[in-house]
């Protein structure tokens, strides 16, 4: 009788281990991977001089130069109705037309914008319903003119801000 | 003298003999020590046999059964990871975020077995990557992209136990917006 | 609950609603970039005539006054442009002792600008021209006269003209 209790006994508690250890060959986890709004723009770096060095004669306008070396980046998940606009430190002094024109092919570019006269108060827009994703290496233009009227121009540095923004 | 006579009969032999030599004192003597040398020596085995010979005996049959044992559990049960734009470059549509915080432990008494990983989700927004790093045992497969079907992420488990770390990686393109995956990955030790 | 409670409880949990969906907002604002330019205009002075050649052709005479009749060309046209300050125009002609004599003046069209009397080329000297040339374009006509004596006999008298911006 004592024996039979005792197998018994042996029996069961092997029918638990088997149980617990077939209870554990699985494993779960819970991972959350959230993406939130992400805005990115860089630049390639600043343009060469703008240095109006030429006009005709009879005419006010001088001959304006031009600057298409750098390029602009951008990287956005938040919706399809971004934009970037711009503007100066600074405006410029009256007879100086600074202009910038944003290439892009996610958004809708506004072509050559006159930026002399924006500041961060009154910044213009350049590309508007910019789409979700990446626009990589779209060219920057710079325009540069002066009227003879407003005389000459020392070597001036102005910083352009590019805003990514919604 | 008779050697085949019992020991009792010495007292006899001197009776009869009255100790005539002084040789057969001698004898008689030796004859006494190796008598008591005996009885020493018996006298302690016996007491040896005597505790051995207890009052009853029995035997029983042990049967050891080592069933298969098979145990796997992670170090954290949550992992959290966060895509927020840090280190994410101007220009680039994907985004990704890794997470190696966490440990796979696993222990198995059977050979050729391996560990397969799964999501419970079905559509997720995002993918989610997973790659076993430098497993204590067994072979890491390739980094993997979870779903709902159950992929190899170890193989080659044999009877021992080991670690790896976990490594996700989260990964979502800007023009899918932004967003919260939630998985519930369960890894399984599988016949190989 | 007390009325007045209950409007600071709805408050409350207005204010924490438009707070959440404000800190979203600002949240969701973008992010920028600086590029630095270097502006930069030198001075420049252009000056130009329109007509490279005139002739000026003397075969008439009067007979009351009993000279020739002096030619005149006003076709031609000066402009000129600078962004400089205190600029004025000069004329000269390399011939240096001519034997008809060549006068032109100057008629801009600004009034900004001021015009010379009538200069007479005799000589190869440096004649100012218009005056006050400061940061702007400018043009004016040019009307040549040439006349002859009749003791100045015929010939054939080459000019060269050369209009000068430069510092007043």
């Amino acid at each position: 009788m004592k024996q039979i209790l005792i197998t018994l006994t042996l029996v069961v508690l092997s029918s638990i281990l088997i149980e617990t250890a077939f209870a554990q060959v699985t494993a779960t986890q819970s991972v959350s991977l959230t993406v939130n709004t992400v805005y990115k723009i860089a630049t390639s770096g600043n343009p060469g001089a703008l240095t109006v060095t030429t006009g005709s004669a009879g005419t006010d306008a001088l001959t304006s130069v031009s600057d298409n070396s750098t390029s602009y980046s951008i990287t956005q998940n938040f919706g399809n109705t971004v934009k970037i606009t711009a503007n100066l430190d600074a405006a410029l002094s009256a007879g100086y037309t600074l202009q910038l024109n944003l290439a892009s092919s996610k958004g809708t570019s506004a072509g050559s914008v006159d930026i002399s006269n924006a500041t961060s108060g009154s910044a213009v827009n350049v590309v508007t319903a910019i789409a979700k994703g990446a626009d990589a290496s779209q060219a920057i233009g710079y325009t540069f003119s002066a009227l003879a009227s407003a005389g000459t121009l020392a070597s001036t540095s102005k910083t352009v801000t590019l805003t990514l923004t919604n | 003298m008779n050697n085949n006579a019992p020991i009792f009969d010495i007292p006899m032999l001197h009776t009869k003999h009255c100790y005539q030599n002084l040789q057969l004192r001698r004898m008689i003597f030796l004859k006494r020590f190796f008598l008591f040398a005996i009885a020493v020596f018996f006298f302690f085995c016996g007491t040896e046999r005597t505790y051995a010979q207890v009052y009853g005996s029995a035997s029983h049959t042990i049967t050891v059964v080592v069933n298969t044992i098979t145990m796997v559990s992670v170090s954290s049960g949550t992992v959290s990871m966060t895509i927020t734009g840090t280190g994410v470059i101007a220009g680039q549509n994907q985004m990704t975020v890794a997470n190696s915080a966490t440990s796979l432990l696993w222990g198995v008494n059977s050979s050729l077995k391996k560990i397969t990983a799964q999501t419970n989700l079905v559509a997720p927004l995002f993918a989610m990557k997973l790659l076993a790093v430098s497993p204590t045992q067994g072979t890491a497969a390739p980094e993997i992209t979870l779903s709902t079907t159950a992929t190899d992420l170890l193989t080659n488990i044999g009877r021992s136990k080991g670690s790896c770390t976990l490594q996700y990686t989260g990964v979502a393109l800007a023009s899918q917006g932004t967003g919260t995956d939630s998985h519930t990955i369960t890894f399984t030790v599988a016949a190989q | 609950m007390n009325v007045r409670y209950r409007h600071i409880a709805k408050g409350f949990w207005r204010l924490l609603f438009f707070g959440v969906i404000f800190s979203q907002f600002v949240r969701a604002q973008g992010v920028n970039t600086q590029q630095v330019i270097t502006l930069q205009v030198v001075e420049l002075n252009k000056i130009g005539i329109n007509l490279n050649t005139v002739n000026l052709l003397i075969d008439q005479a009067s007979f009351e006054q009993g000279q020739p009749l002096p030619a005149e060309n006003s076709d031609g046209t000066l402009v000129w442009t600078t962004n400089g300050d205190n600029k004025k125009i000069t004329v000269s002609s390399n011939q240096t002792s001519p034997r008809f004599t060549l006068k032109l003046i100057a008629q801009p069209e600004n009034n900004a600008d001021i015009a010379a009397p009538e200069i007479t080329l005799n000589d190869n000297t440096i004649h100012d021209l218009v005056m006050g040339v400061s940061r702007r374009s400018g043009k004016c006509r040019i009307r040549l006269n040439a006349s002859a004596t009749l003791s100045d006999g015929v010939g054939i008298e080459n000019h060269v003209i050369t209009y000068t911006i430069t510092s007043s």
